[in-house]
């Protein structure tokens, strides 16, 4: 009976933490999303998300006020994002180069201007208990005792979600990430669309940055978000470019983190690191199966991923 | 209004590509102005630092190795128009399978260690790249894709070797391997951390050049790269040119992994790589994927993070500065490569 209620506690431990610590990837993938969605593949994400956590510090020390520094997170990270798009789109370089580069651009940048900053108190985001729902057993405790950016992914997975499949935009950036040529010769402003769909897609990433700096861990750090942005890009590909399925894979990613420590404690020996090459695995067998049975749109790889476009001389 | 008019209303892209090439001091430049230092200072700094002084130099040589590494596992593969962004993951295959032999094999006679371990690690980093590169050649799957996704599968293996089953119970906790015995370390010269793996590389590089100059082998990759549907016609395979470049290209990552893991960090730990298998394909890119043009390009930046080190000390700067200086350093060539193709005839291009 004691072991239930052991296990009961530690699987709401789990599952709030990963609702917790999966945020800031959230944002992140359901940004990269939209963009890949588009044709553009952008390695540029952690260093996008490091410069919205590091701004986002900057401004709440400063303001005090959330929601200004997560609006200046967004931006800063749109900022290096708008750098991809203006490389990548207009004058054609290598999206891989250019993601790369601005990843380290941004995480040098970070740590350079942020560093008066590192270890800062300062009174982020705080957790939002939710009036009465907060009460409700089990639930209560997993879903409804978080901060509102939280909430928010879910809004900006469906926010995605109805843009890219319910409106003419969405539409058209399927479009261009798919067959650009086609998309130009119907009249789709191909370089609108994409550039639009990345500049968004930064916006997130850093929204989730700041996620972690504000709310997360309440400090900021340099190189803090350790990986995430990488991880982020993975899951797009893990989730077949959906944003809402990538806020899922988001969640069962965040349980494998937080899944370490309570394992451990509880005295189980399943290794959360080799779950969580499952997948990744996944993920290359799926890729593998959609390529070979050429089921292509039904996983929603876009087929321009990672290609020029280029109308030549015209 | 297209880019080309207003480029060419502002000059010729030919003169902005050149122009670019500056644009990266100049930047770094303002940004040290503007929090008070004084630019001319820190880059002297930085260069006798990396480069000016013997042990700068030794260590540009030591930052060198890896990223050197790391490039040609991208340049191989990009013979046959491939890009292999999975070097971070076969670099970490490369570092298990050099521990494993040293954890498991340790009855193996002391001066035979060592060939057997880079023969291991190379076979590691070969089957890591065997993944992409067999989906590639046999069912068209995207590499980008299927070897950015390993990276993490490799990396996540680490992790729980380190956390696990490979823990030293002597490391206080921390999540390490046991350090390689003295007979498991690659020579390196005099007491530097310069080691056997630079040299390697240096021996590849001259293979690929006499190989892709002097044999069939060499002939039959221009071709797929040049036009894949003759080479068919002419009865090359390019399915098993992919494969086994792709191998070839993560036995190359696999030794950086193994200096790493036997010379610079002595133990399989977490973060053996601080992003080689990216830093490797920004130097590739750079170097055109050239593996001649690789060694000083690979050099330059190995300097570059070397001199941030002593900027640290002289200039009380962080060493961030240098990630902002190289990642700055690549965008603008990258901006100056597309100016210049701008313009450049499509004929030129397909060459």
């Amino acid at each position: 009976m004691s072991d239930q209620i052991a296990w009961g506690g530690l699987l709401l431990a789990v599952f709030a933490g990963a609702i917790r610590s999966g945020t800031p990837i959230a944002f992140a993938a359901i940004g990269e999303t939209l963009a890949e969605r588009s044709g553009v593949i952008n390695l540029g994400v952690e260093g996008m998300m490091l410069m919205g956590a590091m701004v986002g510090v900057v401004v709440q020390v400063k303001t005090g006020i959330p929601a200004l520094s997560l609006l200046a997170a967004g931006l800063a990270a749109a900022i290096l994002a708008a750098v991809h798009a203006f490389i990548t789109i207009y004058l054609n370089g290598n999206q891989l180069v250019s993601g790369i580069g601005l990843s380290i651009v941004g995480t040098g940048l970070s740590g350079f201007l942020g560093r008066p900053y590192v270890g800062v108190r300062f009174s982020g985001i705080d957790v939002w208990h939710i009036p009465f729902l907060k009460d409700l057993p089990v639930l209560g405790k997993v879903l409804f005792r978080h901060d509102a950016l939280v909430y928010l992914t879910i809004l900006a997975a469906a926010g995605v979600w109805f843009l890219l499949f319910r409106t003419r935009f969405g539409l058209q950036v399927r479009a261009v990430g798919e067959e650009p040529y086609a998309a130009y010769a119907q009249g789709v402003p191909v370089r609108q669309s994409r550039t639009i769909a990345i500049i968004l897609g930064g916006f997130l990433a850093g929204i989730g940055g700041a996620h972690l700096s504000l709310a997360y861990t309440q400090l900021w750090a340099e190189r803090m978000t350790a990986g995430q942005g990488l991880i982020a890009v993975g899951l797009v590909i893990v989730a077949g470019w959906h944003p809402v399925r990538v806020l899922l894979a988001t969640y069962l990613f965040g349980m494998l983190i937080v899944l370490h420590p309570n394992l451990q404690a509880s005295g189980i020996t399943i290794s959360p690191y080799i779950l969580a090459t499952l997948p990744y695995l996944f993920a290359v067998l799926a890729l593998t199966l959609a390529t070979f049975v050429y089921l292509r749109k039904g996983q929603g790889l876009p087929a321009a991923l990672a290609k020029e476009f280029n109308m030549g001389k015209e | 209004m297209r880019l080309s008019d207003y480029i060419n209303r502002w000059g010729s892209p030919r003169v902005l590509a050149l122009a670019s090439l500056l644009a990266a001091p100049l930047l770094m430049a303002i940004l040290l102005y503007a929090v008070g230092k004084n630019p001319v200072s820190v880059f002297w700094a930085v260069i006798v630092g990396g480069f000016g002084s013997s042990l700068g130099l030794t260590e540009a040589i030591t930052r060198m190795t890896p990223i050197f590494l790391c490039a040609l596992a991208v340049a191989i593969p990009a013979k046959a128009g491939l890009f292999n962004i999975g070097g971070e993951g076969q670099l970490h295959c490369g570092a298990i399978a050099a521990t494993a032999l040293v954890l498991y094999a340790s009855w193996l006679p002391h001066f035979m260690m060592i060939p057997f371990m880079i023969l291991v690690a190379m076979v590691g980093g070969a089957l890591w790249g065997l993944i992409p590169g067999f989906l590639r050649a046999r069912f068209q799957v995207n590499e980008i894709l299927v070897s950015l996704m390993l990276n993490y599968v490799a990396i996540f293996v680490v992790e729980h070797l380190v956390h696990g089953p490979w823990k030293d119970p002597k490391a206080f906790g921390w999540p390490y391997g046991a350090p390689f015995p003295e007979w498991a370390v690659l020579p390196t010269f005099g007491k530097s951390n310069i080691h056997l793996g630079i040299l390697l590389g240096f021996v590849v590089v001259g293979l690929v050049y006499f190989i892709s100059r002097y044999t069939t082998w060499g002939r039959s990759l221009r071709l797929i790269e040049a036009n894949p549907r003759t080479a068919r016609y002419v009865n090359v395979n390019a399915a098993r040119y992919i494969v086994i470049l792709m191998m070839v290209g993560g036995a190359m990552a696999a030794l950086a992994g193994l200096g790493e893991v036997s010379v610079i960090q002595g133990r399989l730990r977490p973060g053996i790589s601080p992003g080689y298998g990216y830093t490797g394909f920004l130097t590739a890119w750079l170097a055109r994927n050239n593996p001649i043009a690789i060694i000083p390009v690979a050099f330059l930046v190995g300097g570059l993070y070397s001199g941030a080190d002593a900027l640290q000390l002289t200039a009380g700067l962080p060493s961030s500065t240098v990630d902002i200086f190289v990642g700055l350093t690549f965008l603008t060539f990258l901006v100056g490569e597309s100016l210049w193709r701008t313009q450049a005839p499509v004929a030129e291009e397909a060459k």
